[in-house]
């Protein structure tokens, strides 16, 4: 498997209520250097509470080897033709290191927190997608824009503002996904796609994968060379005391994403529907501290990679190797002898 | 007057700017770092083929002290909040020394090449940036967003996508404009508003001068510290050979300015609307050619600044000095005396 990390190194998804890990923006330049050196194949960052590509802008100036990308970036509060100019000129940056990748968000933040009308996200984002090839292929051979579909319709184009053709023209487009229609519109029209946290092996297996196909063989494509890059729930630490924290925060958050409606089918795969309803009622209830002792040790194990240092990399490596093509993996690096560690689980995750 | 100047300096030139809208990506650290060298107050940076807000990232990593502005980013393409955090970023990364420019665009770029539907840019703007001064000032005070109008509702607050306050100053927004509305949101809701260089002294001062107040007093604001920008169209070079040159390429730019019609206005003013609309004729005929001889040096002497660069600064600051707080200028630059040449420039204007 590919290694990829978030910034900061170490991040792991919070527990129910605990505070997120914020990246630094003054840190990016030396931490990007930094996962470079570890050996990592990719860095990657999401959009939360920084411009995902401001951040990548940075990671992109202080590397030289490492790919860079959005995992994910929100697509549709910015036009199609702003998301493919900012690629664009990531790509360009980079010299080829830059991985485009989107999601859609939920109904209630695009409609509440970015002010735009929703649409149903999956043949949305099957527009959006369509739309930035053609933005590209048309700035890549200078031919006129002409892109038609039910979200956008593209035709002008002026010199002024039309970017010069690049060295890699091809720029991977990733779509996060949980859900089979999504999965589907990335086997019609991306690279690659994101597997949710929640998405287990299982899920993954007999959901997403015979979604991508479907949506491979609807449009005529081959999967050859398609990715598949997860950002798995991990509990880890270097002994068994510690773990015992880690798992907790694990449980924590595996409770959240039972509670929230949008995950249902990666809870009723594995005969826990009634299991997600009951978290659902709890957290319409605030009743949070409940929630987390619903999680039993065979479910955390279903959805979370846990173990020491010692053995976590094996164990991914299990899960995961069959299945899929990157994954997200990273400990927190306080020193030389951290840092020493993480190379070594990064060399035995990639190793073939 | 402060100075700014677009990139890349080394062909960046005030009359034609750089004739295609390229920069070079690779180059921009570096292009900053010689421009805060040579002593500008900031860099202008343009929504072209390049994402502006990746050209201010790395302008802002490499330099120190200078402001570095959009100048300026098409607004209504990406959301308020989009934008709102984009900038967020950038103030936090250069402790307060980016510059929100935003402007507009006209409906066919934002229909045709953007894919949106158009709608009135005047009270649309308005919103715009009511709505991104509502999200900051949400971050800013660790309260809920509440923003509403006729263009955006805003209103949801989670607290793993609200980015943390910022320990620097707030950041500054300038509009661009032409148009009387446009000038009257600014000095409703903007701290400055930056001309287009087709846009004369004389059309600052008794069009967009009085819009601006009018939209200062309708907002119950004070226009003290309020920035007026300009990007004054310039014919300048070492000799009289290479000034002819400069005064051809800057005829026809104005001959073009003159059949736009969005800028018909200006010429107006000027009591030039008839020259407007026989280039605007020539112009839907392709006939080229012919528009540049249709500027006469009368006309010229009006849109444009034409000097020497041993006089250009002081034919500047007569001009412009009296309306204006920040103008763009610059002359190309490749070699060190060239430099040397242009920072002496910069710091006249500056002074």
């Amino acid at each position: 498997m590919k290694a990829e990390t978030l910034l900061p190194l170490g991040k792991v998804d919070p527990g129910l209520r605990a505070p997120e890990q914020a990246l630094d923006i003054h840190r990016v330049v030396q931490d990007a250097a930094l996962v470079e050196e570890l050996g990592y194949d990719g860095l990657m960052v999401e959009e939360t509470k920084q411009d995902p590509y401001i951040v990548m802008a940075l990671a992109a100036q202080a590397t030289t080897r490492v790919n860079v990308g959005t995992a994910v970036a929100i697509a549709f509060p910015r036009s199609p033709t702003v998301t493919a100019m900012s690629a664009w000129t990531l790509q360009k940056l980079s010299r080829g290191r830059f991985t485009l990748g989107l999601g859609t968000q939920v109904k209630g933040h695009i409609e509440r927190r970015f002010g735009m009308k929703w649409q149903a996200p999956g043949p949305w984002m099957r527009d959006y997608v369509l739309a930035l090839r053609a933005l590209w292929d048309s700035w890549q051979h200078g031919t006129r824009l002409d892109f038609h579909s039910p979200h956008y319709d593209l035709t002008l184009q002026v010199p002024l503002f039309t970017p010069h053709p690049i060295e890699h023209p091809a720029i991977p487009v990733h779509l996060a996904a949980v859900n089979a229609y999504l999965c589907q519109v990335a086997g019609e029209v991306a690279d690659g796609v994101r597997p949710h946290p929640v998405c287990t092996a299982h899920y993954i297996r007999e959901v997403m994968w015979p979604a991508l196909r479907r949506g491979a063989a609807r449009a005529g494509r081959s999967l050859e060379g398609f990715s598949v890059s997860i950002k798995p729930l991990i509990a880890s630490a270097p002994d068994e005391e510690a773990l015992q924290r880690r798992i907790r925060d694990v449980r924590a958050r595996v409770a959240f994403y039972a509670s929230t409606p949008a995950y249902v089918a990666c809870f009723d795969i594995h005969g826990l529907g009634d299991l997600a309803r009951e978290l659902q009622a709890l957290s319409k209830a605030q009743r949070w501290e409940e929630m987390p002792a619903r999680i039993s040790d065979e479910v955390l194990d279903l959805y979370a990679v846990v173990g020491t240092y010692d053995e976590i990399v094996d164990k991914l490596r299990a899960r995961y190797g069959a299945l899929v093509t990157n994954c997200e993996f990273s400990i927190p690096v306080q020193g030389p002898a951290d840092a020493e560690r993480l190379r070594a689980m990064v060399t035995a995750l990639r190793a073939p | 007057m402060k100075v700014e100047t677009v990139l890349p300096l080394g062909k960046a030139d005030s009359g034609l700017k750089v004739a295609d809208g390229a920069i070079d990506i690779r180059g921009v650290a570096g292009d900053a770092t010689l421009i805060e060298r040579i002593g500008f107050d900031g860099l202008a940076i343009r929504d072209n083929k390049d994402d502006p807000y990746v050209v201010s990232t790395l302008a802002l990593q490499a330099t120190r002290r200078v402001s570095v502005a959009t100048s300026v980013a098409i607004a209504f393409p990406r959301s308020p909040t989009v934008t709102a955090m984009t900038a967020w970023s950038l103030a936090r990364l250069s402790g307060g020394r980016f510059v929100l420019g935003l402007g507009s665009q006209v409906k066919g770029h934002i229909e045709r090449r953007f894919g949106m539907k158009w709608k009135a840019p005047g009270p649309w703007m308005r919103n715009y940036v009511l709505a991104v001064r509502a999200l900051w000032e949400a971050w800013q005070q660790e309260k809920p967003v509440k923003h509403k109008s006729e263009d955006y509702e805003i209103n949801l607050n989670v607290p793993v996508f609200t980015p943390a306050p910022l320990d620097c100053g707030p950041i500054p927004i300038h509009l661009a404009g032409v148009n009387p509305y446009m000038c009257q949101v600014a000095g409703e809701v903007a701290d400055a508003l930056r001309t287009h260089p087709v846009c004369t002294p004389h059309f600052i001062e008794t069009v967009m001068l009085p819009a601006v107040r009018r939209g200062a007093q309708k907002a119950g604001r004070d226009l003290a510290g309020f920035g007026i920008g300009v990007s004054p169209l310039v014919a300048t070079a070492a000799d009289e050979a290479g000034l002819v040159e400069k005064i051809a390429d800057i005829r026809g730019r104005i001959a073009f300015y003159g059949s736009t019609p969005a800028y018909a206005a200006v010429f107006e003013a000027h009591g030039l609307g008839a020259l407007a609309q026989d280039l605007n004729r020539l112009s839907r005929e392709q006939r080229w050619p012919e528009m540049s001889a249709l500027v006469d040096d009368a006309v010229l002497e009006l849109f444009a600044t034409v000097g020497l660069h041993r006089e250009i600064v002081a034919k500047l600051k007569a001009r412009y000095a009296p309306v204006a707080t920040l103008i763009e200028f610059s002359i190309p630059v490749r070699n060190p005396d060239d430099e040397q040449t242009l920072a002496t420039m910069v710091r006249e204007l500056q002074a």
